[in-house]
């Protein structure tokens, strides 16, 4: 019979190979606790992170802006998860029926609804290189000095990840209230958001929410949908 | 008595009128007309097609209408400065920005060389009262001869942002490994605005175009290694679609309106960069920075 490693020794060899694939640590640096990328808050954190500007970035204003921009995008996720409008499908909205968060974010694969998150081959949600490697960027630059802009946006994009997936907590939609859209009756609640590239939304059952809504943020373009229900 | 009293109301009744505001003060850049011509260019490149032309046929002049902006948040120590500008005949409105402000972690200030526009909307009705801005009344004839005598004269990366930019470009292919390193891999580095800090490249071989964007000058390239250009991408084998309206809800597409455009910046204004595979393979280091000298 072959002989096995005593069971100890198996758990650090796993943990040995874990670390080395990067999947137990998480990026650190003083100040900064991000949780690791495979577990579900630690994957919420870094499309957070991912989707807004950081201080030199295209779209930055500030910091308050980018915090609001991560919470918008996170409810972007919860609305598509919680509160699909009367006479629409999760499906129409996402791409895909779930109620699980991650799923919804790698929903399409790498280039699906959310451009970057994907799950690979062994169905672990994962993120294309250059996601990493830009937030391995923005710890180091949080390490430098006593904690500034870039460790309070990394921590906050933690804290509403965490408080969201772990304690069940959300934030205060800044959309939730809106009824009509330049004209248009909308659902309220922001569906979708777009990095602002110069292409034009012209209509169709997304509504683009405008500056006087406070529509953009980040960088980024909040869109709600048609209110189908006369 | 009576006509006493009818002058006296008439009096009051003109005192009474509203009196107009003054239009907004604009700073120097903002009033500069090379730098109106600029934005029109960008625009013309980059938004406006053939309906406009068709529309404009018979105007004899051009209106922008310019406003300094506060945004709806600012930090500490932050003096950049906004602006709007709304383009009546294209229906546009774009939004600028003039970076300047610190960042304590680098110890450094992000200060932009000027305006630039960070974000551009159709807009077909004035977006505010037409005295909350200074209206700027540009020469119809006199704007198309300039975009006509600059239709072909690209505006390329000086020697500092070039490099720059190969570096960024070199590190995002490194994060690709799936390319064939056994073959030269080209690039084409697209033409540049001073009124824009988008940069682009596309990489051929992968037939993908990157999006570099940032708020930091063309004479700061050590700021690659300290700060990540913010970077997309966009596969055009799969992520390009004749309107947005087909990939509702999805962040990752782009039109081929806005495809065509973009290869047009880079494939025929633009600069032709072939790197050897195996320069761009992960652990490669990159290449020195050429002797300004030579």
């Amino acid at each position: 019979m072959e002989s096995r490693p005593k069971p100890s020794r198996r758990i650090l060899l796993a943990g040995a190979w874990l670390l080395a694939a990067g999947l137990l640590t998480a990026p650190t640096a003083a100040g900064v606790d991000l949780a690791p990328a495979q577990s579900p808050e630690g994957y919420v954190a870094r499309l957070l992170i991912n989707e807004v500007p950081f201080p030199g970035e295209r779209g930055w204003e500030s910091e308050a802006d980018s915090k609001d921009a991560m919470r918008q995008v996170l409810l972007v996720l919860d609305a598509r998860l919680k509160h699909i409008p009367a006479r629409y499908t999760q499906r129409q909205i996402a791409s895909i029926q779930t109620d699980d968060i991650i799923d919804l974010m790698t929903a399409g694969g790498i280039h699906g609804q959310i451009d970057g998150f994907y799950r690979d081959d062994r169905g672990r949600p994962v993120t294309v290189p250059r996601v990493n490697t830009r937030l391995e960027y923005l710890v180091g630059i949080a390490s430098k000095g006593k904690p500034g802009t870039f460790a309070r946006l990394l921590n906050h994009a933690q804290f509403l990840a965490s408080s969201y997936v772990l304690r069940k907590e959300t934030a205060p939609d800044l959309f939730a209230p809106l009824k009509v859209v330049s004209g248009t009756p909308v659902t309220g609640r922001a569906y979708s958001w777009m990095t602002d590239v110069g292409d034009f939304h012209p209509g169709g059952r997304f509504v683009r929410i405008p500056d006087d809504e406070q529509g953009g943020l980040g960088g980024n373009r909040f869109f709600t949908l048609q209110n189908l229900v006369p | 008595m009576k006509r006493l009293l009818s002058t006296a109301c008439l009096g009051l009744l003109l005192l009474a009128r509203p009196v107009l505001a003054a239009p907004p003060a604009l700073d120097a850049q903002l009033k500069d007309t090379a730098f109106q011509y600029e934005v029109l260019r960008y625009v013309y490149l980059w938004y406006i097609d053939d309906r406009f032309f068709i529309e404009t046929a018979k105007a004899t002049s051009f209106e922008l209408w310019i406003r300094p902006v506060e945004p709806r948040t600012r930090d500490p120590g932050d003096e950049s400065r906004h602006a709007e500008i709304w383009i009546p005949a294209a229906q546009i409105q774009l939004r600028l920005k003039l970076a300047n402000y610190p960042v304590p972690e680098l110890s450094r200030q992000i200060k932009s060389p000027g305006y630039r526009i960070t974000r551009a909307a159709p807009l077909a009705a004035a977006p505010g009262p037409r005295e909350n801005y200074a209206v700027i009344t540009l020469d119809r004839d006199k704007i198309r001869a300039y975009l006509t005598d600059n239709r072909f004269r690209p505006q390329l990366p000086d020697a500092a942002l070039r490099q720059r930019l190969l570096g960024a470009m070199r590190e995002v292919a490194k994060l690709h490994p799936n390319f064939n390193p056994d073959v030269p891999q080209v690039f084409f580095l697209s033409t540049v605005s001073p009124v824009s800090g988008d940069l682009w490249v596309i990489w051929v071989n992968e037939k993908t175009a990157i999006r570099f964007g940032g708020e930091f000058g063309a004479d700061e390239p050590d700021l690659l290694a300290l700060l990540p250009l913010h970077t997309q991408l966009y596969d055009l084998k799969t992520h390009v679609v004749a309107s947005l309206l087909e990939t509702e809800g999805s962040t990752g597409f782009i039109t081929k309106d806005w495809t065509g455009r973009i290869l047009y910046q880079c494939f025929v204004l633009g600069e032709r960069v072939d790197v050897p595979g195996s320069k761009l393979l992960p652990g490669v280091p990159p290449p020195p920075p050429p002797d300004p000298g030579h």
